[in-house]
């Protein structure tokens, strides 16, 4: 079973960004609006979410709990939406093997977030193919 | 003849002592003899491991110590002392001297090219008798396991300077990455290594973040806070650094990030960094690379403090 728990979607929603007075740097990073919306969207499928809180130039995170599982979030920008979802525990992370609850919650988000018209083209990838000729997978969990 | 019967029980409790004697000494080279090769290949190999990481905590306390030592010695150099100021000698001729005196040394070496090539062989040849576990089967392998634990412990020594070293040029590399030293990347530099020119524009400008870069990410939130934002967590890049350059050093050490969006100002539109042809290093690397300096010399004193406690040695070769 290959997971891929890197979501880039287009989403009409804004982006949410506010500069500085110069316009040289950002003071609000883009992509708060969009993770105000995938918050809701967790909220919705039972997850139990913390605030939307904002990682600098590195975009937003949120951490959520998904049937007592602590999952993590991080929703940023380059030209199309990038969401990076991710197990928060200590071992899947060393060895590299997720619960098989994080493959539920996957394949859960999947087909809500396709089937929610806020976020739209969603494509799925694993974390070496992002940014790559890949043009990503329909399904996060194949 | 109670004498003599005390005098012949004495001789065969004598000889019954030799006899046990010899009996001990041939049952002990039966059981030398018994050790295979194989076996002292074992013992050498798990003596050579154990020696390894003996001569590493020592090798750290050495360094430690080493480092103390020369920091004194530098502030005594510079120091003013009086008989040298009364002789009308200053601080630099205490540093000229020695330096002088190493420089001639150095002149002479090369000044015959063959004792130099010999020198270096028999330095070569005496690092081989010092690292090398298995010159030879020693008689049993109780031996063999001693041996080559002296020479573990040598090569466990040298690596710890290989990675002293290795870890001193990777921080002047990263003080480089964070602004401390060297030039600071221009909108010039950024388009000679083919950024685009509105990306080079705001990559050229100042970092304006202050959450600098976490080791631990800040997602892990069973750890206090002040640990979190503490120095042994989180590195911080010089004042002058750009955006581009904490971009960067983000993008190497963090695989969850991968670009982000540029001001109006500057064109709009977003970055990539793989599109830019940044490289990201391997996992274990990109884990060194952004431990920051004082939790690895935290790590450095504490192996270092398990080095104290060991008995000191010299570099030992097999007999």
């Amino acid at each position: 079973m290959k997971l891929r728990d890197v979501a880039q979607f287009a989403s009409e929603l804004p982006d949410g960004a506010v500069e500085n007075e110069e316009g040289t740097d950002f003071i609000v990073w883009p992509a708060r609006p969009v993770a105000e919306a995938l918050h809701e969207l967790l909220h919705a499928m039972g997850c139990e979410p913390g605030p939307v809180v904002s990682a600098s130039f590195k975009g937003w995170e949120i951490t959520f709990i998904y049937r007592g599982r602590p999952l993590w979030c991080r929703i940023s920008m380059i030209e199309r939406y990038i969401a990076y979802f991710d197990d928060k525990g200590l071992w899947p992370n060393l060895i590299g093997m997720k619960p098989a609850v994080y493959a539920e919650f996957l394949a859960r988000l999947g087909d809500t977030l396709s089937s929610d018209r806020r976020f739209q083209d969603v494509r799925w990838y694993a974390l070496k193919e992002i940014e790559t000729d890949f043009a990503g997978a329909l399904r996060p969990v194949a | 003849v109670g004498e003599v019967a005390d005098t012949r029980s004495q001789y065969v409790a004598r000889k019954r002592r030799d006899y046990e004697a010899q009996r001990n000494q041939a049952e002990a080279a039966e059981a030398a003899q018994s050790d295979s090769d194989w076996s002292k290949v074992q013992a050498g190999a798990l003596g050579w491991t154990k020696g390894f990481g003996l001569g590493a905590l020592r090798g750290v306390w050495n360094n430690a110590k080493g480092v103390a030592e020369g920091g004194l010695s530098a502030a005594q150099t510079v120091a003013l002392d009086p008989a040298d100021v009364a002789l009308g000698r200053s601080p630099l001729d205490r540093i000229a001297d020695p330096l002088i005196n190493a420089g001639a040394a150095v002149a002479n070496e090369l000044s015959s090219p063959a004792k130099l090539g010999a020198d270096a062989w028999g330095r070569v040849r005496q690092t081989g008798r010092e690292l090398n576990p298995f010159q030879g089967f020693a008689p049993t392998a109780a031996q063999q396991g001693a041996w080559a634990q002296k020479t573990g412990e040598n090569a466990g020594e040298r690596a710890v300077d290989l990675a002293t070293l290795a870890e001193g040029a990777l921080q002047f590399k990263l003080a480089k990455e964070l602004g401390y030293i060297g030039k600071i990347p221009t909108v010039e530099s950024y388009a000679a290594r083919g950024t685009p020119a509105g990306i080079s524009k705001y990559f050229a400008g100042p970092y304006t973040g202050r959450q600098g870069s976490h080791f631990i990410p800040q997602r892990v939130d069973f750890l206090p806070k002040w640990f979190m934002d503490s120095p042994f967590n989180r590195t911080m890049p010089s004042p002058r650094a750009t955006a581009g350059q904490m971009s960067e050093f983000h993008f190497k050490n963090d695989d969850r990030f991968n670009g982000g969006r540029v001001p109006f100002r500057f064109g709009g539109g977003g970055w990539s960094g793989k599109r830019l042809d940044w490289t990201r290093p391997a996992a274990p690397v990109r884990w060194w690379r952004g431990m920051p300096l004082p939790m690895k010399l935290a790590g450095y004193a504490g192996l270092g403090g398990l080095g104290a406690l060991l008995p000191n040695d010299q570099e030992t070769t097999q007999p």
